[in-house]
C-alpha cells in the first residue's frame, strides 16, 4: 500500500485550489503553487501542474497526485448528479 | 464549492476577523426570520472566541457514502471515572468536586476496529469513514488504527486523556482525511454531572451523588473544524455537550448550516425522548442539518432508566429535516453499525423569495446495516 504525501490543513488548501481552477492561466496558477509551504507537497503541486513529469515523482507524491485528480474527476461527476436532480424534479 | 484562501474568512485583509468574519453557508433557514434569512450561500458572523476553520479534503465520495459507526467502548467500568479534587489546581466550592476519566487501554482496539472494518466493506463493498464516540480512544490508540486502516477511509473519532495531577485532562475530536494531516477539535465544555447523573450511570461508589461534579479538562482554545467533502457536503463534530450549549459553537452552526452534524457522546441510549435527540431537531428544523449522535454501548449499558425498559443497545440516533428521528440500535449480536447516508436535493428560499435553484444538499439515511465481530475474543 502507497502511502500518500501527508499535508497541512494550508497546503491541502492551496493544493485543493490548484487543481479545481485548472481553467486559470498558467501565471496565476503559478501564483498558486508558490503558496505551498512544504517542500513534499510543492511536488504534488509541481506535478499537478505539469503532468507529463509525474513519473519522475516518488510514489506517495504520485499517490497523492492521483488521488486530487480522482476528486476532480469525482466532483465533476457530483455536478452533473445534482443537475439531474435538479432536472427532474 | 468554496476555497478560503485563509481558513476562517473569506473577507479581505482589509476586515480582521476580530470585527466580523464572513464564511460560505450550505443551508438557508426555511422557517422564522433572521439575518441567517437574507443569504443563500454566505454567513456573516459577529466575532466570538471560537474560531471557524474551513478545511476542504481530497474525499472521493461515490453515490452514497457508508459510515461505519463502533460504539467503543463497549464496556465502560466505574472505576474509570475518578475524584481528582485534592490534586486539581484549581480550589472549588465545598459542594462541588473535579473528575476525570480513565481511558482502558488494553489490547485489542485495532484488531476489533479492523475485523469490522472488514466485516462492513465485505457487505457494503466499501467503507468511507469510522466514526467513534467521544472519549473512545487515546492519541497512541487513534495513530494505531490510522496507520493500519487504509487511506480511502476517514476517521471521525472521540480521543482523550486523564488529568495526572494538577495536569488536566484532555477531551478532543480528531479528524483524519488523508491525505491531509490529522486535525484536532477541542471539547468547548466541561460535563457537569449532577446527583441524578451519578446516580444513574451508578457512579456513586467513586463520586459521591451529593457534590457536583465538573470535568477537569482543558477547554481553551476554542474552535469549530468545517470539513469540505465535497461541494454538498460540508462537515461539523460536536463532542456532546457543545451539541446542548446555545452559544457560541451554535451560533456558527447556525450560521454556516453544514449539511452534517456528527455529535460524539459519551451517554446513555440515544432513544428519541433523550436531550440529543431534542438538540438534533433544533438543527435539523433551524438551519435545516441533517444530524447523527453516537455513544459507546459501554456508557449506554452504564445508564439505567429510571422509568421503562432498559434500551441500551441504542448507541445513535439520526436527524434530518424529513422525517421524525430515528433510533439506531445494535441488533442482539452485533458490535456496530453501518449506515448508508445519500444526497436529497431541495431548494431554499432567502426571505425576499430568491431560490438557489435546489442546489441545497441533505444527506439523508438510505441504509443501516448491523456489523458483528466474527470471534468472541475479539469482545
Amino acid at each position: 500500500m502507497v502511502t500518500m504525501i501527508e499535508l497541512t490543513p494550508h497546503d491541502a488548501g492551496v493544493l485543493s485550489r490548484l487543481v479545481q481552477f485548472h481553467g486559470l492561466p498558467i501565471e496565476r496558477r503559478l501564483e498558486i503553487l508558490n503558496e505551498i509551504e512544504s517542500p513534499d507537497a510543492r511536488q504534488v503541486g509541481e506535478a499537478v501542474l505539469d503532468p507529463a513529469k509525474l513519473s519522475e515523482f516518488s510514489e506517495p507524491v504520485r499517490a497523492t497526485v492521483n488521488r486530487y485528480q480522482e476528486w476532480l474527476e469525482n466532483n465533476k461527476r457530483l455536478a452533473r448528479r445534482r443537475r439531474r436532480a435538479i432536472r427532474s424534479r | 464549492m468554496f476555497y478560503l484562501q485563509s481558513s476562517d474568512t473569506l473577507c479581505s485583509k482589509e476586515i480582521h476577523v476580530t470585527r466580523l468574519r464572513v464564511l460560505p453557508r450550505m443551508h438557508t433557514p426555511q422557517s422564522g426570520l433572521t439575518d441567517r434569512s437574507l443569504s443563500l450561500y454566505l454567513s456573516l458572523l459577529d466575532p466570538c472566541e471560537v474560531v471557524p476553520k474551513w478545511q476542504p479534503s481530497a474525499f472521493v465520495e461515490r453515490e452514497s457514502f457508508n459510515l461505519l459507526l463502533i460504539p467503543w467502548p463497549f464496556e465502560v467500568l466505574v472505576k474509570q471515572f475518578r475524584d481528582v479534587t485534592d490534586s486539581a489546581s484549581t480550589r472549588l466550592p465545598a459542594d462541588f468536586g473535579f473528575f476525570t476519566f480513565d481511558i482502558e487501554t488494553g489490547q485489542g482496539f485495532t484488531e476489533s476496529v479492523m475485523a469490522l472494518y472488514t466485516e462492513a466493506t465485505r457487505k457494503l463493498g466499501r467503507v468511507d469513514g469510522i466514526v467513534l464516540p467521544e472519549m473512545a480512544v487515546t492519541a497512541e490508540q487513534f495513530r494505531a488504527l490510522r496507520a493500519e486502516l487504509p487511506q480511502e477511509c476517514f476517521i471521525v473519532s472521540g480521543v482523550g486523556d486523564r488529568a495526572a495531577g494538577e495536569e488536566r485532562g484532555t477531551n478532543e475530536v480528531r479528524l483524519s482525511f488523508p491525505p491531509l494531516a490529522e486535525l484536532i477539535q477541542k471539547k468547548h465544555h466541561p460535563w457537569k454531572l449532577t446527583e441524578s447523573q451519578v446516580v444513574q450511570y451508578g457512579l456513586g461508589g467513586v463520586l459521591s451523588p451529593s457534590f457536583e461534579w465538573w470535568e477537569y479538562g482543558e477547554f481553551t482554545d476554542r474552535s469549530l473544524t468545517f470539513i469540505a467533502i465535497n461541494a454538498d457536503l460540508v462537515l461539523a463534530v460536536l463532542i456532546c455537550e457543545d451539541l446542548a450549549r446555545p452559544d457560541p459553537v451554535a451560533n456558527l452552526v447556525r450560521s454556516v448550516g453544514p449539511n452534517l452534524v456528527v455529535a460524539l457522546l459519551m451517554d446513555g441510549p440515544q432513544i428519541k425522548e433523550r436531550w440529543a435527540a431534542r438538540y438534533a431537531t433544533v438543527l435539523a428544523d433551524d438551519p435545516g442539518c441533517s444530524v447523527l449522535s453516537l455513544t459507546s454501548r459501554g456508557m449506554a449499558q452504564m445508564s439505567r432508566p429510571t422509568t421503562g425498559p432498559n434500551r441500551s443497545r441504542v448507541v445513535a440516533i439520526w436527524k434530518d429535516k424529513f422525517g421524525a428521528a430515528r433510533e439506531i440500535e445494535l441488533t442482539e449480536g452485533c458490535d456496530a453499525v453501518a449506515v448508508s447516508l445519500s444526497t436529497r436535493y431541495e431548494e431554499e428560499f432567502t426571505a425576499d423569495g430568491r431560490g438557489d435553484q435546489g442546489n441545497a444538499a441533505y444527506p439523508v439515511l438510505s441504509g443501516v446495516h448491523p456489523i458483528r465481530l466474527k470471534t468472541n475474543e475479539l469482545r
